[in-house]
């Protein structure tokens, strides 16, 4: 009786989680632990009725994967827009800037769109749309500002 | 997918969707949860401890997100108790007991303390050890072993009030 274990060590017995041969082989044999161990294995196995069978369907792994992956990026919206955005600036800066655009010729305005357009294809697979937003406003910036400079040289405004 | 979480959902996903299907006891339901537990954690991949074992990690999100649900859905349907019956080929009679057992049994496990309902769940519908269990709960061992107990018994006692 002394030497009897805990019921929270024979319920981890009956667990598989007490490996101690002693303990278990006491309670195997004690029949004092024993209905214990019978009350126990009763309320274990009630308990076991919880796992069912149930299993998920086969579509499960196809959807989760939909849902993992990444969202195309719209690089041609994307890029559009910073295009768009670059002209209109250099447009509202001075009207005169984009006479080289016009002189330029119509194969020339294509495969600068083009290239363009292409280039942000390109950058988009390595840098994220985050990274290729932020560098091409960074552009639009910088444009800007020289766009800017070069009024004040030309004195645009004493125009 | 990555290679990891293809494993984890091999290896995990109809567990995790049993432990949901007892939180929530509506098939739909486990089978989002199941997908946002495998979602948060090919979100989180980068905090996992690669050497360790994922199945305490993933029972932890899908602790949460049954916590979070039942916190929200106080009304559990019971409409979907048949899922656990399915696969059984057994007489109409037998059927038929199963599923009044499985209603009691559900009834029972509703009427669980939370603490001791999450520590059962986890050993019996996920076969977790119980330092995985631990883990999985952010318990103490000793925390889990009187916990399980203590549920275990009391889930029979209410299954037992159930029956008379």
């Amino acid at each position: 009786m002394k030497n009897c274990p805990d019921i929270i060590t024979i319920q981890a017995v009956l667990d598989g989680e007490e490996k101690d041969e002693r303990i278990i082989k006491h309670i195997q044999t004690c029949p004092t632990c024993c209905s214990a161990r019978v009350e126990l294995e009763e309320s274990i196995s009630l308990a076991e009725c919880l796992n069912s069978p149930a299993v998920l369907p086969d579509v499960f792994c196809k959807q989760l994967t939909e849902r993992i992956q990444p969202k195309p990026f719209p690089a041609i919206l994307v890029s559009a827009a910073i295009f768009l955005l670059s002209i209109i600036s250099a447009y509202l800066l001075n009207p005169g800037y984009l006479q080289w655009w016009l002189s330029v010729g119509i194969i020339n305005q294509f495969s600068y769109i083009m290239d363009v357009f292409i280039s942000f294809l390109y950058f988009s697979h390595y840098i994220g749309p985050l990274g290729l937003i932020t560098g091409l406003v960074s552009l639009v910036v910088v444009e800007v500002l020289i766009l800017n400079k070069l009024r004040t040289v030309e004195g645009y405004n004493n125009v | 997918m990555q290679e990891i979480l293809q494993e984890m959902v091999e290896e995990y996903s109809d567990k995790i969707y049993r432990l949901a299907l007892r939180y929530t006891g509506d098939r739909e339901q486990a089978r989002d949860l199941a997908q946002e537990t495998f979602l948060r954690a090919y979100k989180n991949l980068d905090k996992f401890d690669r050497s360790k074992n994922a199945g305490p990690w993933l029972f932890k999100i899908a602790t949460n997100l049954c916590r979070n649900w039942l916190r929200d859905n106080r009304e559990v349907p019971m409409e979907s108790l048949d899922e656990f019956n399915t696969r059984a080929e057994n007489s109409p009679e037998t059927i038929v007991i199963r599923k009044e057992d499985e209603r009691e049994l559900a009834e029972a496990l509703d009427r669980l303390p939370l603490m001791y309902r999450e520590v059962i769940l986890l050993k019996h519908t996920a076969d977790m050890s119980y330092a995985e269990i631990a883990d999985a709960l952010g318990l103490e061992l000793s925390l889990v072993r009187n916990r399980l107990y203590r549920g275990r018994m009391l889930l029979r006692e209410l299954l037992e009030r159930e029956s008379e």
